[in-house]
Order: structure tokens, then sequence, then C-alpha cells
């Protein structure tokens, strides 16, 4: 069964601060991922990764095309879905871990943790349990757990970032680039987390530029150029 | 999740005199929504705001909003007595400035009180307990209950707004600019408080801000407003990272990390 389906998908933007000037970013991309299947974006730099991960979570909305999403038991196209219909899939559906961490200042980091959980509404203590496992597992030292994420170093705050990604386990998940500001045991711990939710049928559309943690996760590698047609 | 929405407004407009302050405006927002409306200031803004909150009457157009009793009923056509009584327990406005959704004469704790009493309560010693309650919530010294609001920080006039209303629990909350004039640190606490409430408690808000990193952190919808018109609408993330009107663009262009 597809997870993912992208039909013909086209994506530029229009600078009206910069005298109209039109970026095309996508052309006519057609990618379909099996539920289930780790599938890793490459290309070079401005190819489009993250627009494509963007469009997936509904966070760009694609000028043509159609970009279908399996969630709650029927097919959704996101170009067109309303923000409630966005809404539910992400709460239900679509994890993504981008490559800053947005959040309310002062809020704890186990509380950003746990948001996801609380807002698909898991017991208080569950939740609590849940984080603090996988803050754990990214080697956040329990005496960080209860300060805001603001003073903490780059790769604590992508392991933040990355635990709020993956502890609701959804379906689907969409990363770019969670491995970029990360030791090497800390890559390590990342790609046994995709690894453990690629097993139980995660589906999965990543951007990784370390070689290793792509050879680790990926079932297939998709380079972007060759994906487009142009009309 | 139900399938009607909690407030609903078609067509919305309202002049003043020859002034148009807002021009055909239609939302829909369903229970535990967060729907922000930025601009600058004389966008319309904070007139769509009391229009849709009962207490601006629209030069045309309609707004309803779904009673427990009786579905959708149109806010400006009931009669006087069923909109206050609406105004006092089923939504609630959180004003910018404190003074106006305050009684300055009136100690913090009765200030609670009032609107607990307003929705019928009458055992004393449950409405201060009630009270000493909301006052936690929203991290207010309880010690502080019997002191009068004029002697409180901004912040804390602002919450003291907050717990007000919060109290007769409201299905709908409107804030205009809730975090206008205050310090950061106060402005992140408050920000805090505020999704904190509105996850536990599914309230639908809307929220009139000209702050857009509030509106990021704030919202799930976001409106878009100039000279008295909608511009762009859509899901929070995609209207500030892929701004298509013009003017959304230098609204997001201009900001400080938001």
């Amino acid at each position: 069964m597809e997870a993912i389906r992208l039909e013909q998908v086209g994506k530029g933007f229009t600078l009206h601060l910069r005298g109209g000037t039109a970026l095309q970013v996508l052309r006519n991309l057609s990618l379909a991922v099996e539920a289930g299947e780790c599938v890793v974006l490459h290309g070079a730099s401005g190819a489009g990764k993250s627009t494509v991960l963007r469009c997936l979570y509904g966070n760009y909305r694609p000028d043509s095309g159609r970009v279908f999403v399996q969630g709650n038991g029927a097919l959704i196209d996101l170009a067109v879905a309303s923000p409630r219909e966005i809404m539910a899939l992400r709460r239900s559906t679509l994890g993504y871990v981008s490559q800053f961490l947005r959040v309310v200042p002062r809020v704890p980091a186990i509380e950003l943790v746990m948001e996801p959980l609380l807002e698909r509404g898991m017991a208080l203590d569950e939740a609590q349990q849940r984080s603090a496992e996988i803050l754990g597992r990214l080697d956040i030292p329990a005496r960080l757990w209860d300060l805001p994420p603001a003073t903490f170093s780059g790769g604590e705050q992508q392991r933040i970032n990355i635990a709020r990604g993956l502890v609701a386990e959804r379906p689907i998940l969409l990363l770019d680039e969670p491995t970029a500001s990360l030791d090497a045991t800390n890559r390590a711990a990342v790609v046994a987390l995709i690894r453990e939710a690629k097993a139980r049928g995660t589906t999965v559309v990543g951007v990784f530029h370390d070689r290793e943690v792509r050879e680790a996760v990926a079932d297939r590698v998709l380079d972007l150029k060759a994906l487009e047609v142009v009309a | 999740m139900t399938d009607a929405p909690l407030l609903r407004a078609r067509g919305v407009t309202r002049a003043f005199d020859r002034l148009v302050a807002c021009r055909n405006v239609s939302l829909e927002l369903w229970p535990g929504e967060v729907l922000g409306i930025v601009g600058e200031s004389g966008s319309g803004k904070t007139t769509l705001l009391r229009c849709l909150a009962g207490e601006l009457v629209p030069t045309t157009g309609t707004v309803e909003f779904r009673t427990l009793e009786n579905g959708l009923e149109d806010v400006h056509r009931m009669g006087e007595a069923r909109r206050r009584f609406l105004m006092r327990t089923q939504w609630g406005v959180v004003h910018q400035n404190a003074r106006d959704g305050l009684r300055m004469r009136v100690s913090a704790g009765g200030n609670v009180g009032e609107r607990l009493m307003a929705a019928g309560a009458r055992h004393y010693g449950r409405i201060r307990s009630e009270a000493l309650a909301w006052l936690d919530r929203v991290e207010l010294d309880r010690s502080r209950i019997d002191e009068l609001p004029g002697l409180f920080s901004g912040g804390m006039q602002q919450r003291l707004q907050i717990a007000r209303i919060l109290v007769s629990k409201p299905r709908l909350v409107f804030l205009d600019e809730p975090t206008g004039g205050l310090d950061v640190s106060v402005q992140a606490r408050l920000l805090d408080l505020l999704r904190r409430l509105t996850r536990d408690l599914g309230l639908a808000v809307i929220i009139v801000t000209h702050d857009l990193g509030v509106a990021r952190l704030l919202t799930h919808r976001l409106m878009v407003m100039r000279q008295g018109r909608v511009v762009e609408e859509g899901l929070t993330d995609q209207v500030l990272d892929d701004p298509h009107d013009a003017y959304t663009q230098l609204l997001v262009a201009s900001v400080i990390g938001a």
C-alpha cells in the first residue's frame, strides 16, 4: 500500500518584495512511497529536498499537482485539504523534524517533548514517562529536562527537536537533516530510533547529508533532479 | 470533535460614518481551535473582534454562535438579555487594556467571583475557593486576593483578566493584543499559560495581535488583515513560511526572528 504519492507537483515562490522575482523549485515532481518504506531524498543544495518535505507536512502549498498522504483511513490531498484536515493529520499521522527548534520561551524541555502526546489525549504520567525515556535515549542529561532549551547547545536543541518529533510514534515521519549537528554517538542513537520506527512499520521520508546515516536507514535513495519531468 | 462550527461569521462589514473598518469578513471556528488575526494598527482587527464578540453591531453580515440549547444563534439579532447572558457565560473578551476588562474598585477575588455569580453561583465559600484556584492557575499570589487590581503590575492585571473570564468556563475567548505592553519575560509566561489552557480546556480562541512571533507560537490558523480586508489566510505556519500575498510577505520579512 502506498503511504505517500506525489503527482506532478510544482512549487515556486513569487518574491513580491524583490520586484516579483519568481523561483521555481519543483517541476512536475512525481513520487510514490510504500507504507513502511524509508526514502532518502538526495540532490544538491537548492534542489528542493526541504520543499518536498514541507509540501508533505502541509507547510508549503504546491502550485500544481497533488500531494496524497494516507491518514485516518483515507488518502488526503494536502494540496487542497483544509487547515482543519491538515491539523488533524498532523496530530494523528505526520511527524516532522525540522532543522530548527521553535518553541514558547520558558517552557521546560520535557514539557516540549510531552506536548504532542498530550495533544493526542495521553494521560500526563504516561506522557511524562515516554518523554523521559526518549530524552534518556538521546543522551539529554536528566538535570536539563526541567530547563527551557533556549540556553542549550545546538546539538542538545536538535535532540529535543528529534524527541518531540518521534515521541508520538506517528505512522509517517518527515525528517529534515535531523543529525546535522550531532556527534557520532548521538547520531547512532538517532539512527537506532529511526530503525525502530521502521520496524514498527513507520514510513520515513528524510534528508540526510551524512552518508553513514543514509546508508543505515535508506531503503531507497532518490535523486530529486532525476524525478522531475521538464515540461 | 464535532462537525458544526462554534462560531460562524459571514460577510461581516462594519463602517464608521464613511470609514469602512472591516469589509466582508467570513470565518468559521471550531472548538479547540486558536485563530490569530494579524495586521498593522488600523487594519480593522479590533473592530472585527468586537463584531465577533457581540460588542459592536456589524453594518452588514451575520455572526452566529452555537449555543448548547439552540445550535447556531445570531449574536446580533438575539435579545439584549440573551446576548449579555451568553457574554457572561459562553464567551469572554480579554481586553488589551486591563482597565477595560477589570473592575478597578473591586478586589482581585471579587473580579474573579463576579462572573461566577453572574452565571448563578451563590455560595460565598465556594466562590472564594474557585477564585483562589484560578489565581493559582494564572500564577497570581493567592495572598493578594483582597487587593485592588490597581496595585497589580500590567502582566498581573492581564492574568487577572484571564482568570476572571475563564472561571465561568466559557467555550470561546477573545484576546485583544494580550501581550501588548508587557515585558518579554512576562509575555513568555502568559503565552505558556494560554497554550496550556487552550490545550487542557479545549477552548476556542480568537486572538488579535500585531506580533507574528506570538501568532506563530499560539495560533493554529491565521488571518492577515490590511485596510479592513482579509488578504491571506490559512494554517499559521503555512501563512508565515509560505506567504503568497505581497503584504504578508512584507510583514513576515519585517519581523526579527518570527
